[in-house]
Formats: structure tokens, C-alpha cells, sequence
């Protein structure tokens, strides 16, 4: 049935029933618009945990590092660690999302900056989601098509994600998302190790497997010319993705809705930093596994086969079932927080802010699931309509950066101003241009030069410029450094945030 | 000059920065023992 044995069907029919049964369980929580769209900033610290490592892991980051690892050895594990060394600092992060109280980041530019960065950033996150959302389901529907000898088709797979998670997601919201996350985020750490045993088994244990493959392919850094869409893997190669990543995080439109949704600072503190510390784990398997198809399939002509044709051969039956529900459970984790995230932007950020601000709940939360359908439409459209999704989601990588320039411009520095952090976004975003399509620099060189030039124009353009207004800036640093928990204080000061 | 706005960090984020720290290299020596089992 569907190129599966009998066993499979049922594992996973069990997954995916049982999935929407708890996403529909937790929809019963929601009451109003904090609730849709930030979970009441109710969730402790394993489900902000499992939040974070679900939302931020999904099986195409599996599929590529194992691709990579197959190319390049141990060394393509960083496709995916380039944000190791800015994991200690999620750390310092977390609090400062928590203590906006903002709902969405372009709330962020609204309040620090201006309605213009705003209205740019919510364009970019719409954008930014639609088509995260379309690049996944299309790479899952592929490899799940793949692992069934094609049994089922792209599209059927496709289909049957998309209207899982819309099921409870239009549903519950971030709730759902929250409550399915710990399931599924159960299920990706099994996809990630689930492969390794027989992998290993397979080439002879681990001796085995340094007897078929060069030595080399074992180091972390891979200096030498890289195949055609790889980089070269240096220590400056390192260095730049990871002050990229440092950057540009804080920028990613999801990021504060999984840092805030947890009841205290502490709450989103270990979320992000351990939730994003599993999947560093998990990326350990997955260059592993890679580097084991080394020896398994020599001669790939497409390296990303390599972990869907090692689930296909190599696991038993029963277990390429559990190997498809965790494939479909990294992804639709990921899709139904992007699509309430992405619905919140839309009606936080434009709907309610330049159309019908006066409006009930219920009426903003049915804009919101009208909008979630429309993002994710949206995104299968864009999607299938790129030749390279690789390249579209290096140039996004970037994109975050530029915005992350202004972001930290705004958190640090008192004197950065609306013109200073257009400069950043506009002048970073240019270099990039410049090095990537004219010069044709390697990636780490464009990091810097992107960096350097963006930061410098913040800080040149907002001191010829006049400052904010005090007042502006004095109600933001009070919201920023008044802990959670010590809400009283903004209200004597006559602040009133949205959602403590 | 600078007018910046950084506040002396409480105990809770040195002490979770240091052990966030601690975790990471602990994942990266990790990797690289493994990388060395069976040579």
C-alpha cells in the first residue's frame, strides 16, 4: 500500500491521527487574540524547549547536512552549526525578546524605528514564511516520495501535510503548535538517530567505516577546492558564518514568538538556548550518517539522495514508518508555527494597524486563519516556481543579516535612529549584491564586507541625522529593562503594553 | 561617546552564558572523539 508494507500505513496512521488529536485538544485553550497568536505567554520550560528545537528543525536541514557530509566529510556538518558559537548567546537573547512584549518583531521597528521599517519588515516576514513554508513541504514531499519507491507522489505528500497541520493550526494557534511540538519534536530526534545504527552496521562498525573512507573526510574543516555548490570550509569560513548567524538570528521572523511564549525570562532562556542545543546533537547524526553513505553509495550524483536512500534500504519494516512520521513531524512542527507567525504579522502588523483597529478578537483571529491559508498557498506557488531553492535560501540567510544590522542597532544604541537603521538594511543589502553577483566573492567574504559596510552606514547616517524624540526612546529602554514580572513599573510609569 | 545602552549582566546570565559555553565545546570534543573511534 503506497509502496509501504501494511506495518508502515499503520505507524503512521497512528503518528498522524494522534497528532491532530492533540493539536485539536490544545485549540480548546484558545479565548482571544494573546492566546492565537502567543499561546498566553503560558508554555514552561520543556515545552519552550521542545518549541524551539521543532520549530527550528525541520528534514531538509537532515537531508542537506548529510548531502553535505557525503561532499565534504565531517566538515559539512557546518550547513547547519553555523549557529554553534551563537548558541551560548540565545542566552542573552531570549530575555531581551521577552521583555519587548511585543507580539511580532516588526512591533519591534514600530516601536523603536518607525511605521516605514515596520511596514518593510512585515513585507519581508510574509515573504520570509511563504516561502520557508512552500521550500519545505516541496523537499519533504520529494524524499518522502523517494523513500516509497513512489508509492506516494510529491503532491501527495504534500497534501497530506499541509491539511494536517491546517487542521489543528487554523484551529489552536500557537498552542497547538506548542503542544504538537513536543510530539514531534520526540519524533525528529528519532529521525536523526534512527539511521546511525545501521549505517554503521552496514560498513562494518566504526573501523570499518575509517577502513572505506578517507582520512581526511573525518576532519572539520574540508580547506581544499569545494565540489560545484559547496564552500570551502576554513576557520575564517567558520568564524564568518557564525557573526553572520549572530547577527541575523535575532532578525529571523520567528524567533520572538519562540523565545516569548513562555511564562518568565528564565522560561524562554533554556527554550531557546538547550531547544537549539538538541538539534546541535542532532546534527552530530546527521553528518555521520553522511559520511557512512560515503561508503554505502559511491558515485551519487545527487549527494541529498543519500539519506532517503539510506532510510529506503537499509531500516526494517515498521521502522520506515516511524522514519516517514518523523520526517512529516519535522516538518509540519515547523510549518504550523510559521503560518500563526506569519498570520500574526499580517494582522498585528497591517490589518489591524492600518485597516479595522478596532475590531473583537474573534474578528482578528478568523482574519488570521484566512491569512494562514493564504501564506501557505502562497508559498507552494512561490516555491515551485524557483529553479534553485538552494539559492533562494542563502540569499535569505543574508536578508535576515541585514535587518539583524538595524536590530542590534536598536537594542544597544541609544542615539541609532529610523535613517541610521534604513542606511544598515540598504547598505548591507547592497555589498551583498555587489560581492555576490559582481565580484562573485566567496560567502565568508561577503559576510564581512555585508557586515563591516552595514553597521558603519547605521552609525554614520544616524549621527548626521537628528535623534528619535526622548520620549519615544525613554518608554522603549524602560519596557527593554524592566524584568518580566516587574510589570507594575511600567504602569506607574504610564506605560501600557499590549500583552505582559 | 557611544551612548550605549548594555546593563551589568545578573548571576543567572553569567552563570547560564558560562554553562551554555560549557555545553557547546562538550558537543564539539564529542564530535570529534567520535570522529576518531575505530581510526
Amino acid at each position: 500500500m503506497f509502496g509501504l508494507h501494511v506495518l508502515d500505513v499503520a505507524t503512521l496512521s497512528i503518528y498522524l491521527i494522534g497528532i491532530v488529536i492533540a493539536g485539536l485538544w490544545a485549540a480548546r485553550k484558545v479565548k482571544g487574540v494573546g492566546d492565537y497568536f502567543m499561546g498566553g505567554r503560558a508554555f514552561g520550560k520543556a515545552f519552550m524547549i521542545m518549541h524551539s528545537f521543532g520549530t527550528g528543525t525541520h528534514t531538509d536541514q537532515a537531508v542537506t547536512v548529510a548531502g553535505a557530509s557525503y561532499k565534504l566529510g565531517l566538515g559539512g556538518i557546518w550547513y547547519q552549526w553555523l549557529y554553534l558559537f551563537a548558541t551560548p548567546f540565545y542566552w542573552i537573547i531570549a530575555p531581551i525578546f521577552r521583555r519587548l512584549r511585543c507580539i511580532t518583531t516588526a512591533d519591534f521597528f514600530a516601536g523603536r524605528f518607525s511605521p516605514s521599517l515596520e511596514f518593510l519588515y512585515t513585507f519581508w516576514g510574509l515573504f520570509y514564511f511563504a516561502l520557508q513554508i512552500g521550500t519545505m513541504l516541496l523537499g519533504t514531499g520529494k524524499t518522502a516520495s523517494a523513500i516509497t519507491g513512489g508509492g506516494v507522489t510529491e503532491w501527495q505528500a504534500i497534501w497530506v501535510m499541509t491539511l494536517l497541520f491546517l487542521s489543528y493550526g487554523l484551529l489552536g494557534g500557537l498552542p497547538a503548535a506548542i503542544v504538537t511540538d513536543f510530539i514531534q519534536g520526540i519524533f525528529i530526534i528519532v529521525l536523526s538517530f534512527l539511521l546511525c545504527p545501521y549505517v554503521l552496521e552496514q560498513v562494518g562498525g566504526f573501523s570499518g567505516l575509517h577502513a572505506q573512507v578517507p582520512a581526511e573526510m573525518f576532519s572539520l574543516i574540508a580547506p581544499g577546492d569545494p565540489p560545484p555548490g559547496y564552500d570551502r570550509i576554513t576557520p575564517f569560513f567558520i568564524l564568518m558564518i557564525v557573526i553572520n548567524a549572530l547577527v541575523g538570528i535575532v532578525a529571523q521572523p520567528h524567533i520572538l514568538e519562540s523565545t516569548s511564549a513562555g511564562k518568565t525570562e528564565l522560561e524562554g532562556r533554556i527554550g531557546f538556548t538547550y531547544g537549539n542545543m538538541i538539534k546541535r546533537l542532532c546534527t552530530v547524526a546527521w553528518s555521520f550518517t553522511g559520511i557512512a553513505c560515503i561508503a554505502l553509495y559511491p558515485g551519487l550524483t545527487d549527494p541529498e539522495h543519500a539519506f532517503g536512500l539510506a532510510s529506503r534500504d537499509l531500516l526494517p519494516i515498521g521502522l520506515i514508518g516511524v522514519m516517514l512520521a518523523s520526517m512529516i513531524a519535522a516538518v509540519m512542527s515547523t510549518c504550523d508555527s510559521f503560518m500563526v507567525d506569519g498570520a500574526a504579522l499580517f494582522v498585528e502588523n497591517l490589518y489591524k494597524r492600518h485597516f479595522r483597529p478596532d475590531e473583537t478578537d474573534t474578528h482578528y483571529i478568523n482574519v488570521g486563519r484566512a491569512v494562514s491559508l493564504l501564506i501557505v498557498a502562497g508559498g507552494l506557488l512561490v516555491a515551485d516556481q524557483f529553479v534553485s531553492v538552494v539559492e533562494i535560501i542563502r540569499f535569505s540567510w543574508s536578508f535576515v543579516a541585514f535587518f539583524g544590522i538595524a536590530f542590534w542597532g536598536g537594542i544597544v544604541w541609544r542615539r541609532c535612529n529610523s535613517h541610521g537603521a534604513w542606511a544598515g538594511i540598504l547598505v548591507s543589502g547592497l555589498l551583498w549584491y555587489i560581492s555576490d553577483a559582481v565580484w562573485e566573492w566567496e560567502l565568508p567574504a561577503q559576510y564581512l564586507l555585508y557586515t563591516i559596510g552595514g553597521f558603519a552606514a547605521l552609525v554614520i547616517v544616524s549621527k548626521l541625522t537628528p535623534p528619535l524624540p526622548e520620549e519615544k526612546l525613554n518608554r522603549f529602554y524602560t519596557i527593554l529593562h524592566t524584568p518580566v514580572g516587574e510589570e507594575q513599573k511600567l504602569r506607574d510609569a504610564g506605560i501600557t503594553v499590549v500583552l505582559e | 561617546m557611544f551612548d550605549l545602552e548594555i546593563r551589568k549582566p545578573n548571576r543567572q546570565t553569567v552563570i547560564g552564558f558560562i554553562v551554555a559555553w560549557v555545553c557547546v565545546i562538550a558537543i564539539m570534543v564529542l564530535t570529534m572523539v567520535i570522529a576518531q573511534i575505530g581510526a
